[in-house]
């Protein structure tokens, strides 16, 4: 691996890169909307720590939180953003091109 | 987390909307409502009776039950599913997508019909059914695989068997195609009627009193 592509590794998007966040964003960028307790069951993450890696996203534009009542039940939808689609998709094709330049 | 993980993630995501089993159940439904049909079309003979009319009746009830199964998913999936696993939508598909997959079903059917058609054509034996069967079989196993649900994968297998056995009974067409629906029908109303026992005995409406949820 040259140098110029060790230094790739850095130039990942931080938000995305941490195993949490990136388990939300693609459970997102696989669904169209997704509420809280989905997240919550296919993430096996705890609610705290969701709730903290969902403000994180939203934070960075990543994703949209709305809050709302389904009948008498609090309802809290997310989505991912354009802009978090698209950071997600490079996110992808960066670690795509680092592992294929791994040496066996 | 790798390119692998992250396909696995994505595929376990698109397979929670068949964990509950009402999928199975409304494709069930669909095929029982085309089974007694068949079966109502040969049993009176309407075939004679109604002419070119009869397609576009068939046409008509399938637009129906595909609605109305479509509704019935939707309202159980808000009762039982989502307080339990949570709510959850997938993008359909739109514009030129829609097209796209409207002219890939038409040319299935298309090919279907004139698979069945020369097959027919060139054999003493009805294995209408057989063929139908098959192509069923194929599109079950390309959901099975491609959202990993392993029980598909049997029930493609028996479906091909209710084919066969629906070919080498020797009825008439209408009233082996009335076997083989009825037949599938009720192989994918008892594999959704378990998977859902199954799904409600596993799961517990969520306790929606959560203040994580009000800090976000």
């Amino acid at each position: 691996m040259s140098d110029q592509e060790l230094r790739k590794l850095t130039d990942l998007d931080r938000v995305i890169h941490e195993p949490a966040r990136m388990m939300i964003v693609t459970i997102l960028y696989s669904v169209e909307t997704a509420d809280f307790l989905f997240l919550l069951n296919q993430t096996g993450l705890t609610k705290g720590n969701l709730s903290s890696h969902l403000s994180k996203l939203e934070a960075a534009g990543y994703i949209t939180i709305e809050k709302s009542f389904r009948g008498k039940i609090p309802l809290t939808l997310t989505a991912l953003t354009s802009q978090g689609r698209v950071a997600f998709e490079a996110y992808r094709k960066q670690l795509k091109d680092l592992i294929s330049h791994l040496p066996e | 987390m790798n390119q692998t993980q992250i396909d696995q993630i994505v595929k376990r995501t698109q397979r929670a909307w068949y964990e509950d089993g009402l999928w199975e159940l409304g494709f069930g439904v669909i095929l029982g409502v085309l089974g007694l049909y068949y079966l109502l079309v040969g049993a009176l003979n309407l075939e004679e009776r109604l002419g070119l009319l009869l397609p576009l009746i068939q046409m008509v009830i399938l637009l129906g039950i595909f609605w109305a199964v479509g509704r019935a998913i939707k309202s159980l999936k808000e009762r039982l599913t989502f307080p339990r696993t949570g709510y959850v939508s997938f993008p359909r598909p739109t514009g030129s997508g829609r097209w796209r997959k409207a002219l890939t079903a038409g040319l299935l059917a298309a090919f279907t019909g004139g698979a069945v058609a020369v097959i027919t054509e060139v054999t003493v034996q009805n294995i209408m059914p057989m063929v139908v069967s098959i192509v069923l079989a194929l599109v079950i196993l390309y959901i099975g695989f491609r959202f990993g649900i392993s029980r598909y994968l049997a029930l493609a297998l028996i479906s091909i068997g209710f084919g066969i056995a629906a070919s080498l009974m020797h009825l008439t067409s209408l009233i082996s195609m009335a076997f083989l629906f009825v037949g599938i029908a009720l192989l994918w109303l008892l594999s959704g009627g378990l998977t859902l026992a199954s799904f409600l005995r596993r799961t517990q409406p969520a306790d929606l009193a959560d203040e994580s949820i009000e800090d976000l």
